[in-house]
């Protein structure tokens, strides 16, 4: 897991970091896989607005199903989640797993987050509420997957 | 966005962005020297340039003082375009937080008859007034059924519930319902998220703070806003919660998908829109007025929430409402263009309406003075209270605030929370915050000047100041 610091950026292999954006928050994230990546997209956004302690331990998870016809539309998708099941539900996803379909259902993926209860988690940060599209990226380059995501809060 | 802005200053508080690319009209920035974004960390000049590119644009893009930026829109942008002509509406220019704005209580008692009561009032509201992540809020609606009475007829449902007092109505913008809400444009999503959140702050800038009136500018219509010197005030700055948030995403999506058919394209996706005159269009319409209403609700409970705890602190519980008005929203305006009247779709994204005075929509109270325009300030500074003016240069629209200069994540860096509330009491201002990184995040040195920030609307003859308020208790979300 990254420090959030931007040095980590191209020095480790799977991270994830907050960046500047006056508007609201902007986030970052890298691994070499895609889903990897889109997992540690959910931490950054996670990590933007409640503190990681004890609690981290997971105690309940989640399931659902997404369109995923591109790469962005999945990572749009999953993050959309995890203010939905945050503010509707009072869970918090600490860990994501994803299974991209083949076959008849291609293009939707089954997700699964594990989560801790919100009342469990000390707030530290304006809670997201949307995700934009502005300036949003997710791609393969150099030998990584790299997203960029402005995040509503 | 590569756009690349020439600037040419016509008034020492107004700037030309000429026509170049696929501009369809200038841009206007309204600001000091002082005040102009700086290019290398804030690019909302480019944004002014890319909402000169909508379809059907009038006039110019529009830029208020405390501009910023935002995504697809800049904050604090103003455009119009003209619906017969194929002008589009587009949700991103209305923001992710649809009716978002700012809601002002006057209180009959004076600073030096409530400030020996600030503390216990301040605790009073701490615990009545639900925030942050925590679930709650004023209202628990009985019936599921009751949300679509609150999205088609917003305070007027509250009303009719015992949420409310009179001039309740008359002083909130459209007497608290936007015309023509479709609820049955509005998915699942957005009602889960709406159910539990009824008269509920959030977080990030949003807040309720009791104020003091510091100077009274304009003694006229001061006196018609019922505002006067030392008054004790209570201001509301939140919106459509989670509702708000979900329709903006819904319907950025849906008009994505349909853009190609208008054979529309746009430098951003956040730009994403589509003629007003269309079936997408048309519903986005329908669900942003009924955010609309939500968002007017959701102030109104907030407000009676603050009432109850000025009755149980002080004994004085009645605070009449001065005025609500939105700053993230469009609306469907008449308006004179090159000296003929057109029927638009003004988006107004971190700008607040500003009709001058003897325009009919006003109550017969703000007539004579012009629509009240409330500007909160950054947290823990003053806020204002002006009056639209005749002829205002953007389509009868000011500022809405003081308007970022730093990033959250800058904010954070050069300010500790705790030290900040510590600043902050020291100062006279008592604080009740949701955490320690959120107050830091909202630090008054991440803003402009709110000061600055009215002077220029002044000068650029966008609205007239009418009072100064300055906080004595903040409630931050």
């Amino acid at each position: 897991m990254s420090s959030g610091e931007p040095a980590g950026f191209d020095g480790e292999r799977a991270g994830h970091r907050a960046i500047p954006h006056t508007a609201d928050i902007a986030i970052e994230a890298w691994a070499p896989g895609m889903d990897e990546c889109v997992g540690q997209a959910v931490l950054a956004l996670v990590e933007s607005f409640v503190a990681p302690g004890a609690a981290w331990k997971p105690s309940d998870e989640v399931a659902f199903s997404v369109a995923a016809a591109s790469a962005e539309d999945l990572l749009v998708a999953v993050l959309d989640e995890v203010i939905y099941q945050a503010e509707v539900h009072g869970r918090i996803p600490v860990d994501t797993s994803i299974d991209e379909r083949t076959g008849a259902t291609e293009g939707r993926a089954d997700v699964r987050f594990a989560t801790v209860p919100a009342a469990d988690v000390e707030l530290v940060g304006a809670v997201p509420k949307a995700v934009a599209l502005h300036e949003l990226r997710f791609a393969r380059t150099g030998g990584l997957w790299r997203c960029h995501v402005t995040i509503d809060v | 966005m590569g756009i690349g802005v020439e600037l040419v200053e016509e008034t020492p508080v107004r700037w030309r962005i000429k026509p170049s690319g696929r501009m369809a009209v200038p841009g206007i920035v309204f600001a000091s020297r002082e005040l102009l974004p700086g290019a290398a960390e804030d690019r909302s000049l480019d944004q002014v340039a890319a909402v000169a590119t909508l379809p059907g644009i009038v006039s110019a893009s529009y830029a208020m003082p405390d501009v910023h930026w935002g995504y697809g829109f800049p904050i604090g942008g103003v455009a119009a375009t003209d619906v017969e002509a194929g002008g589009v509406v587009s949700p991103g220019g209305v923001g992710f937080d649809i009716s978002c704005g700012v809601r002002l209580l006057v209180s009959d008692l004076d600073a030096a008859a409530v400030m020996p009561y600030l503390p216990a009032l301040m605790d009073a509201l701490d615990a009545a007034i639900p925030r942050g992540m925590a679930k709650g809020a004023v209202w628990r609606l009985p019936d599921p059924g009751l949300l679509d009475d609150i999205l088609v007829r917003g305070v007027v449902a509250a009303l009719e519930h015992g949420h409310g007092q009179d001039g309740d109505l008359e002083h909130c913008e459209d007497h608290g319902a936007v015309a023509d809400a479709d609820p049955e444009r509005i998915g699942q999503r957005a009602r889960e998220r709406a159910l539990g959140q009824v008269g509920s702050l959030g977080s990030g800038n949003h807040f309720l703070e009791v104020q003091v009136v510091d100077q009274v500018l304009e003694p006229a219509a001061a006196e018609a806003y019922g505002l006067r010197p030392d008054a004790v005030c209570v201001m509301i700055h939140t919106g459509s919660r989670g509702l708000g948030h979900q329709i903006c995403g819904d319907f950025v999506r849906v008009m994505e998908r349909a853009m190609p058919a208008y054979g529309i394209t746009v430098p951003d996706r956040q730009l994403a829109c589509v003629p007003v005159d269309s079936p997408e269009g048309r519903a986005y319409l329908g669900a942003m007025a009924a955010a609309a209403n939500y968002g007017r609700v959701n102030r109104q409970l907030l407000g009676q929430a603050a009432r109850r705890a000025f009755h149980d602190v002080t004994g004085h519980g009645e605070l009449p409402l001065v005025y609500d008005v939105s700053h993230n929203l469009a609306k469907i305006e008449t308006h004179l263009v090159d000296g003929v009247a057109r029927q638009l779709c003004v988006h107004r994204k971190g700008a607040t309406r500003a009709l001058p005075p003897g325009h009919p929509e006003l109550a017969p109270r703000h007539r004579a003075a012009g629509q009240p325009v409330l500007v909160p300030g950054s947290m823990g500074t003053a806020s204002y209270v002006l009056a639209g003016v005749p002829g205002g240069p953007a389509f009868a629209s000011a500022c809405h605030g003081a308007g970022r200069t730093m990033s959250r994540h800058q904010a954070l860096k050069a300010t500790k929370g705790a030290r900040l509330r510590a600043e902050l009491e020291a100062a006279g201002v008592a604080v009740r915050g949701a955490s320690m990184r959120g107050l830091a995040e909202e630090a008054p040195g991440a803003y402009k000047d709110v000061d600055a920030v009215v002077r220029v609307c002044a000068l650029a003859g966008l609205a007239t100041p009418v009072a100064r308020l300055r906080p004595v208790g903040v409630v931050k979300g």
